[in-house]
Parts: C-alpha cells; sequence; structure tokens
C-alpha cells in the first residue's frame, strides 16, 4: 500500500475515531458521575450515596470504583487462566507419549512451544498479577477504611491496558493461520536471547542462512524473516508491566495515605501489609523488565546490540531479567500468604498467632528477594563467588517462609477448626507450600542446582508454589469473600468436589514432575523417544502419564468450579450479614462490618429482604447509622 | 526520635524481630564463613560482589526493619496512650478490628458452629468429598 | 487523608460544584487513554502508520479529556495543542535523525523504516494539533 492509500486510510479511520468520541462524550451527561453526589452534599441525610453509575454495559466501561474494578480484574483472570489451562492441556496429552502425535498434524514441536511460551507468561502475568489485583482492589479500601483507592482514574487505566496486553501476547496464535511470517513466540517465558532476538516463525534462526544445503551462520539478523508474533508478545508484556506498576503505585498511595483515622501502622491488617509490600517489589522490579523488553525490541527492529555477544551478551539479559523474575515469584506469592494469614484463624477460631512474626517476615522476604535472582544463573557459568553470595542470601530468605508455616500451623493447633471450603484450601496451601519450599531450598543450594537445573524437578518446585499455594489461597480468597462480592453462597458440595480434585490432581501431577527430575528428564521438550539410557524411556512414560492424569483431574475440579462460581452468582442463596458466624468467635473483620452495612441500608432502602438466611447466622444485626457506605 | 526509640525496642518487641534477625544472622555467618575460610581465592572485583551482595542485602534488611519497628510498635503506643486517655467510653478509640492481639487465645472456646452452614467437624472430611 | 481535588468544574458550562471528599464513579476516558496507548505502542514498533496515527490521536485526547475532569486543566483543548507538538516534535526528531529530507523531487523522502516511523508520528502530531484547534475554536464559538 503506498503512502496515499495509508493516509487516506488513516484519516477516515481518525474521522471514525473522532465521532465514536464526540458519541461517546455527548451519550450522557458525564459530569453527574464525577464525585458530586454524595450524601454530605445534600445536606447530610442518611449516607447511603446515591451515585448513579450508567447502566448496562456502559457501566463496566468506564467504572472507576474500586469493587467494580476488582470484579473486572478477576474475569479477566480467569478467562487467562483458562487459555493458560487449555494451552497445558494440549502439551500434556502430547506428553503421555514418548513420540510427538498429539500435536503432529498441527505444527509438532513448534506448536508445543508456542504452546509452553503462551501458557508461562498467560499465568504469570496474566492470571497470576490479575487475580491477586482482583483481591486487592476490591478489599483494600474496604479494610482500610478508605472511600476509594487514591486514584480512581488511574486505577482503571490500569485495568484497560491489560485486555490490549492479553490480545498482544496471544496474538501470534491469531495471526499465524493469515500471514505466513508470523507465529506464536517460541521464546518460553524467560525470553532469552539470542533466541528471542533472532527466532523466525518457524523456529529456525533468523541469524543464519542455508547455502548449498548447508546452513551458514552469519553476523546480522534478517529482520524480515523474524517472527513478528515475537515482537507483539514483547509489546503486550510490556503494557502489562506499565498497568502492574501504575497499580502498584495506586495501592503505595492508598495504604499510606488513604488509611482511616483508626487505622494506624499497628491496626493495619495483614493481607494490606502483603499488598503494600508486593506493591514495592513491582514498583521496583518492574521496570527492569520494562527496559530489557525495550532492549529486545530494539536488537530486533533497530540492529542495536545489547544482548549481542559483542555488546552485554546473553548473561546481561539473564542478569536484567532475573532481577526482576525473582521479586515477580515473591509478587505472586506474598498476597496469597496474606490471604491465608487473614482467612484460616477465621476458621481456626482464634487469632493469627504470632502477628507480628508474620508482618516483619513479610518485609524481610520483600527486602532479600532482591539479593538472590542469580541463584536462576548458577548453571550459567559465572563466578562461583558470585553464586556463593546468591547462595547464602537465597538461604536467608527461607527462614521469613518458615516462619510463617509455623505460624500457621501454630494457629490451627488446638484451634477450634472449621473445614469449609475456603478453610479446606488454606490448609492444602500450607502442605504444597511446604513441599515446594523445601525443593526451592535444594535448588539454592549450589551443587544441587548443578544437577536438578533445567530438569522436570524445578518445574515440579514452582509448580508446587504456584499451583498448590498461590492458586490455592485464590480459590480460598473467592470462596471466603464469595457471599461479600455475589451476596450469595455458593453450593458447598461443589467447593468440597473442588478442593479435593484439585489438591489430588496438584499432587499427583507435580509429584511426578519432581520424580521425573531425579530421573534426568530436562524441562521444555516435546518429546523423549530420542532418549537412549537403558530402561529410563519406562520410567519417564509411566511418570508422564500420572503427570497428565492429573492435570485431567485438574481440569475436571476446575470446571466444577467455574459452573459453582456461575450457578451461584445466579441464583445462589442471599445471604446474611455474618455468613461465616466471625461475631461468634470473637473475629470480627471490617469486610464483613461493611457487607453488613451495605445489607442494612440496601433495606432501610426499601431493597428486598434477605430471603430466609440459608446459613447458620450468628451475626448480630449492625447498628444502622454508624457509617455512611457512600461509596456504592 | 531516641526517646520513642527507646521505648519501641523492648523486649516483646525484640522477640518479635527475632524473625528477621534470624535471616541477618545467617547473613553474618557466611559473610564470616567467606572472609575467614573462603573457598575461593581473592578476586578484587567478584569477592568483592559476593561480600556486597550479602552485605547489602543484611544493611537494607536491617534498615528496614528498623523503621517498620518504629512505625508499627509507634503507632501501637500512640493508640494505648489514646485509649488510656480516652477510658469512660474507651470502646470506639481503642477497637481491636485486627488480629494484631497476636499470640493469645479467646478464652472461652466458641461454639461449634457449623461452617458453611452444614455441621461436618474436622473428624469426618471424607464427608466432603 | 487527601483525596483528590476537584476544585470546580471549570470546564463545565454549568458552573461550579461543591468541592467534594468523594471519589468519582464513572469516566468514560480510561478506557481509551489505555487502548490508545497500546494502539499507539504497535504502531510505532511494528511500524503501522494507521495504528500510530489513531494510536496517538486516541491517547492524546483521552488525556486531555481526563485531565479536564480531573480539574487539573482548564482547557482540554489547549491540553490537546500542547500533548500534539510533543508528539509532532518527537516525529520530527526521529525523521530527521534518521535520514528523512523534506523538498526535493519526491516532496517528502522517507529512506528508511525508522524515518518512517518518524512520519506517521508527524502526522499524528499534526493532525492532533489540528483537532485541537478546530475543537476551541467550536467552543468558543458556543
Ligand atoms: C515462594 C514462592 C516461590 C515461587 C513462586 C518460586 C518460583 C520459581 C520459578 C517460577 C522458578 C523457575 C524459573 C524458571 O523458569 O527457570 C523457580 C526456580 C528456582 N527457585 Fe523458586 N520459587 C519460590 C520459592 C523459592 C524458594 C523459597 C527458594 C529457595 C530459597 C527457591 C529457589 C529456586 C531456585 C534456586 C530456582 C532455580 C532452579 C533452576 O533453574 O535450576 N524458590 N522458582
Ligand atoms: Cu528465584
Amino acid at each position: 500500500m503506498g503512502l496515499s492509500g495509508e493516509l487516506a486510510l488513516t484519516l477516515l479511520t481518525g474521522v471514525l475515531v473522532l465521532i465514536v468520541f464526540a458519541l461517546a462524550t455527548r451519550f450522557d451527561d458525564w459530569r453527574t458521575y464525577t464525585p458530586l453526589a454524595g450524601g454530605g452534599a445534600l445536606g447530610g441525610e442518611t449516607g447511603y450515596g446515591h451515585d448513579e453509575k450508567p447502566g448496562g454495559i456502559v457501566r463496566w466501561l468506564t467504572t472507576v470504583d474500586h469493587k467494580d474494578i476488582g470484579i473486572l480484574y478477576g474475569v479477566y483472570a480467569i478467562v487467562a487462566f483458562a487459555w493458560g489451562g487449555l494451552a497445558v492441556m494440549l502439551m500434556r496429552f502430547e506428553l503421555a507419549t514418548p513420540a510427538m502425535d498429539v500435536l503432529a498434524s498441527v505444527g509438532g514441536r513448534a506448536f508445543y512451544n508456542q504452546l509452553l511460551t503462551s501458557h508461562g507468561i498467560t499465568m504469570l502475568f496474566l492470571f497470576g498479577t490479575p487475580i491477586l489485583a482482583a483481591f486487592s482492589n476490591y478489599f483494600i479500601p474496604l479494610l482500610i477504611g478508605a472511600d476509594d483507592m487514591a486514584f480512581p482514574r488511574i486505577n482503571a487505566i490500569a485495568f484497560w491496558l491489560l485486555p490490549p496486553g492479553a490480545i498482544l501476547i496471544w496474538a501470534g496464535f491469531f495471526l499465524a493461520p493469515f500471514f505466513d511470517g508470523i507465529a506464536a513466540s517460541m521464546t518460553s517465558w524467560t525470553m532469552y536471547p539470542p533466541q528471542a532476538v533472532a527466532q523466525t516463525a518457524a523456529g529456525q534462526d533468523a541469524m543464519s542462512y542455508e547455502y548449498a544445503g548447508r546452513v551458514i551462520a552469519s553476523s546480522e539478523i534478517d529482520t524480515a524473516a523474524l517472527n513478528a508474533g515475537t515482537d507483539l508478545m514483547l509489546l503486550g508484556l510490556h503494557l502489562t508491566g506499565v498497568s502492574a506498576t501504575m497499580g502498584a503505585i495506586n495501592f503505595i498511595a492508598t495504604i499510606f495515605t488513604e488509611r482511616g483515622s483508626d487505622v494506624g501502622w499497628d491496626k493495619l491488617d495483614i493481607f494490606s501489609w502483603t499488598i503494600l509490600t508486593q506493591s514495592a517489589l513491582i514498583l521496583f522490579s518492574f521496570p527492569l523488565l520494562g527496559s530489557a523488553i525495550v532492549m529486545l525490541l530494539l536488537d530486533r527492529n533497530f540492529a542495536t546490540g545489547f544482548f549481542a555477544v559483542e555488546g552485554g551478551g546473553t548473561i546481561l539479559y539473564q542478569h536484567l531479567f532475573w532481577f526482576f523474575g525473582h521479586p515477580e515469584v515473591y509478587i505472586l506469592v506474598l498476597p496469597p500468604m496474606g490471604i491465608i494469614s487473614y482467612v484460616l484463624p477465621r476458621f481456626s477460631g482464634r487469632k493469627l498467632f504470632g502477628f507480628k512474626f508474620v508482618v516483619y517476615s513479610t518485609l524481610a522476604i520483600g527486602v532479600l528477594s532482591f539479593g538472590v535472582w542469580a541463584h536462576h544463573m548458577f548453571a550459567s557459568g559465572i563466578d562461583p563467588r558470585l553464586r556463593a553470595g546468591f547462595m547464602a542470601v537465597s538461604l536467608a530468605i527461607a527462614i521469613p517462609s518458615a516462619v510463617k508455616t509455623f505460624n500457621w500451623i501454630t494457629t490451627m493447633w488446638n484451634g477450634n477448626i472449621r473445614l469449609t471450603t475456603p478453610m479446606l484450601f488454606c490448609i492444602g496451601f500450607i502442605a504444597n507450600f511446604i513441599i515446594g519450599g523445601v525443593t526451592g531450598v535444594f535448588l539454592a543450594a549450589v551443587p544441587v542446582d548443578l544437577i536438578l537445573h533445567d530438569t522436570y524437578y524445578v518445574v515440579g518446585h514452582f509448580h508446587y508454589v504456584i499451583m498448590g499455594a498461590i492458586a490455592f489461597a485464590v480459590f480460598a480468597g473467592v470462596y471466603y469473600w464469595f457471599p461479600i462480592v455475589s451476596g450469595r453462597m455458593y453450593q458447598r458440595t461443589l467447593g468440597k468436589a473442588h478442593f479435593w480434585t484439585t489438591m489430588v490432581g496438584t499432587n499427583l501431577t507435580f509429584f511426578a514432575m519432581i520424580l521425573l527430575g531425579y530421573g534426568g528428564m530436562p524441562r521444555r521438550y516435546a518429546t523423549y523417544n530420542g532418549v537412549t539410557a537403558e530402561g529410563i524411556i519406562g520410567y519417564f512414560t509411566n511418570l508422564h502419564v500420572i503427570a497428565t492424569v492429573g492435570a485431567f483431574i485438574l481440569l475436571v475440579g476446575q470446571i466444577i468450579w467455574l459452573v459453582n462460581m456461575v450457578q451461584s452468582w445466579l441464583e445462589g442463596p442471599v445471604v446474611g450479614p455474618d455468613p461465616w458466624n466471625l461475631k461468634e468467635d470473637g473475629l470480627p473483620s471490617r469486610e464483613f462490618d461493611w457487607h453488613a452495612d451495605r445489607i442494612e441500608t440496601t433495606l432501610a432502602d426499601g431493597g428486598e429482604p434477605a430471603e430466609d438466611e440459608p446459613m447458620t447466622d450468628g451475626g448480630e444485626p449492625v447498628d444502622a447509622d454508624d457509617d455512611a457506605a457512600g461509596d456504592e | 526520635m531516641i526517646a520513642m526509640a527507646e521505648r519501641v525496642f523492648t523486649k516483646d518487641t525484640m522477640l518479635d524481630l527475632l524473625v528477621n534477625i534470624i535471616p541477618l544472622g545467617i547473613m553474618a555467618f557466611f559473610i564470616g564463613l567467606f572472609v575467614l575460610w573462603g573457598p575461593f581465592s581473592w578476586d578484587p572485583l567478584y569477592s568483592t560482589l559476593m561480600l556486597g551482595i550479602i552485605g547489602g542485602s543484611f544493611l537494607l534488611l536491617a534498615i528496614l526493619t528498623y523503621i517498620s519497628a518504629v512505625a508499627i510498635e509507634g503507632d501501637a503506643i500512640k493508640s494505648e496512650e489514646a485509649g488510656r486517655a480516652a477510658h469512660a467510653e474507651d470502646e470506639s478509640a481503642v477497637v481491636d478490628t485486627a488480629e494484631t492481639n497476636a499470640t493469645d487465645t479467646p478464652d472461652e472456646t466458641p461454639d461449634a458452629t457449623g461452617d458453611d452452614g452444614t455441621d461436618e467437624r474436622k473428624d469426618s472430611p471424607e464427608e466432603a468429598v | 487523608m487527601s483525596k483528590e481535588r476537584v476544585e470546580d468544574g471549570a470546564a463545565s458550562s454549568e458552573g461550579n460544584r461543591a468541592v467534594t471528599d468523594h471519589k468519582p464513579s464513572a469516566s468514560l476516558w480510561p478506557m481509551f487513554i489505555a487502548f490508545g496507548l497500546a494502539i499507539a505502542e504497535v504502531g510505532v514498533v511494528v511500524g503501522v502508520f494507521v495504528f500510530t496515527v489513531i494510536g496517538f490521536l486516541m491517547f492524546t485526547g483521552a488525556v486531555a479529556g481526563i485531565l479536564a475532569e480531573a480539574g487539573y486543566v482548564e482547557r482540554p483543548w489547549v491540553a490537546l495543542g500542547v500533548l500534539g507538538t510533543v508528539v509532532l516534535a518527537l516525529g520530527i526528531a526521529v525523521f530527521g535523525a534518521f535520514g528523512g529530507v523534506v523538498g526535493g523531487t519526491e516532496l517528502v523522502a522517507v529512506p528508511n523504516a525508522v524515518a518512517y516511523r518518524g512520519l506517521s508520528m508527524i502526522s499524528a502530531g499534526a493532525l492532533t494539533i489540528l483537532t485541537a484547534g478546530v475543537g476551541s475554536i467550536r467552543s468558543e464559538l458556543t
């Protein structure tokens, strides 16, 4: 298309955009939704403020209310979870047999590598971080007694950066059928150069070419042959990084400046502490990821040489990436630890044992996580003195995690345990986290890591933490707060079924991986029929089959969960003010007080009374007028 | 500030801080170990980096622990004083919404309430499946 | 506990409203800011003229809108003009630095892919300024 053709097209689309803008601004008087309609301005009537929101879909596209945004984050994360989960199911089916068969007709190894990359990036950046943001957006303002986030509009911007981010990250899959030179990226989630700099859509190396049947290495990248799918993925990743950073700034500002007057640092709840620490980690680490990504993009498209051999080389990239990458794993695990510390005591009938231990150890993890990054590079040939330094700090960081585990167990000790679904997930978290953490400490020892690096042992380690612990805490949180967010109760039997399938599936899948790692099965391979060592193929195959069966059980469990959530959201029994009987145990919490208030005010407003209450409901009616829940 | 620090770092606080003092000890131990019995020869760049990584982490952790202890215990002292001042209608001033009272157990064991409404207890988890 | 400042509805014709401590509950702009940024980024990096122009237009427009809505600027069209100038300047810098030439037989010579990206940013900036101009004239008339 010539320049003039492009100009014409651009003008046309430009006019279209302007028309959309004009229509949208005219559509409604947007000023009504800006902060003017609160109870206070109307002369102090009871404060269930009638801030109207626009109706229908427009409400969700324009909301800046932290609760709505929390729900948006949640829905978004669940979609990503489904995408990442389906990708890995295909991979698991392929791995059930040593040879390439299931995926053979849809692209073979290259397709496997695309799935692998998409699974990793999706789960970490599009599911993990956003689902935690769902909790923090909804509950932090409620927990600290704030009206909303410090910057509600920035909050909305941070969310809306994510959908384009996801589309770009997945774009390779969508575009591949239409363009020959584009495929989904095959760089794996770590995006190491030179692959990330010079990979073609077929998975070949754009720095070499074939001549007379031989592959000739070249020092220049054939830019035209590069896989644009990788560029798009890097851009999408960059957007999600910007989004996470904006969110982090907002949380730090909110927790520092918007706490209610009765919430001093000594009264701050444990979940807010973990979110505060997480936000600090994001603030210091995501810019590193952003820079590394920009350098990759420049190396790819503008012929710079940051990560070329003559430049910083791939070791420079690894340092940059893991300086972000290790904090990232704690970014993912700290808020789940906060959820566990928050929910577990409420079903143990007593307060958290050693609350301050947990707070200080959270902060310790936050700081130390910046001093361990090179434990991911032990096998890369860096100086042994460096390895020793990083090993020392990695061993030190294990203590704060162990302290928390000790506190959770002690909280349950002799407690009055109620095995509700959220509590089951809390206990499952602890069990899995112990395995995940201990395998991590083993890997942190240089001699052990040199043997196990790049085997399935590592995969088993981090999945025990990410699936076995982080996802479990997310489920604990989802079940625990479901009554507040939806106003209804989920189906208990399905919840229990979800827990047990998930627990069994997780341990089948990932324990098999730990054994695979001991056997020496390398990670990131689509096939293993090339293995020649005597007898080992049978061992590998059996364990892979077990892992695949486990993954299938996991899939069934998550479908049960989804059905439960949707069905209960629509027609579950309406809950009363204190669905968990927290008052009776003397463990009240701010967000459920808020929930009770909301029910109270809705009733006073002539809303439907709660149908007969399905729960054993020990909650007292709350004094009606103590708070203007003016932000609903 | 000094006076505040004195009131903050009581024996109880130090006990709470033990969780961070242990990692500090581990790092100090490794620094000592590598300096005295280092298995590798001295290299101006890498040995400095090695000790810098451990020492830097040590310092940052020590500083953050100090700052957070002052913030948390300082606020605790303040709200305690506020509570004493308002002892008449104390309820509102020192309501303890959080689980900050660390280790103590509620003195009366609460009734066995059904959890999500059902009546199962920890001894019958199989019912759940 | 400082809340967001909404000093007065300066950009609104209905006059001022009281300063309140309440948070907004809806805004049109955040989504457009995010989408605009994403589209512009793709446009510049992958080198797609249409995306660059549309993306920057959407991004700058929404930023100007949100600034006015939050009461940080009084006249959104002026803000838009400033943002457009920034984009224009960036574009000119890139275009010039990578050997783009104006004049001569071709009128506008785009010697390479980078200068091409500069040219798209110039177009985006110019179009933005144009929009800002038209907008402020119209709002003065009414
Ligand atoms: C607490 C939550 C944790 C999470 C979410 C987590 C996550 C991960 C992930 C994702 C990887 C693989 C990176 C890759 O793709 O190569 C990994 C590797 C590793 N983890 Fe963890 N981890 C956690 C805890 C720990 C702990 C407590 C330690 C030790 C103190 C540890 C030590 C290691 C080491 C040494 C490796 C590198 C193994 C290798 O590649 O050879 N991890 N972890
Ligand atoms: Cu790590």
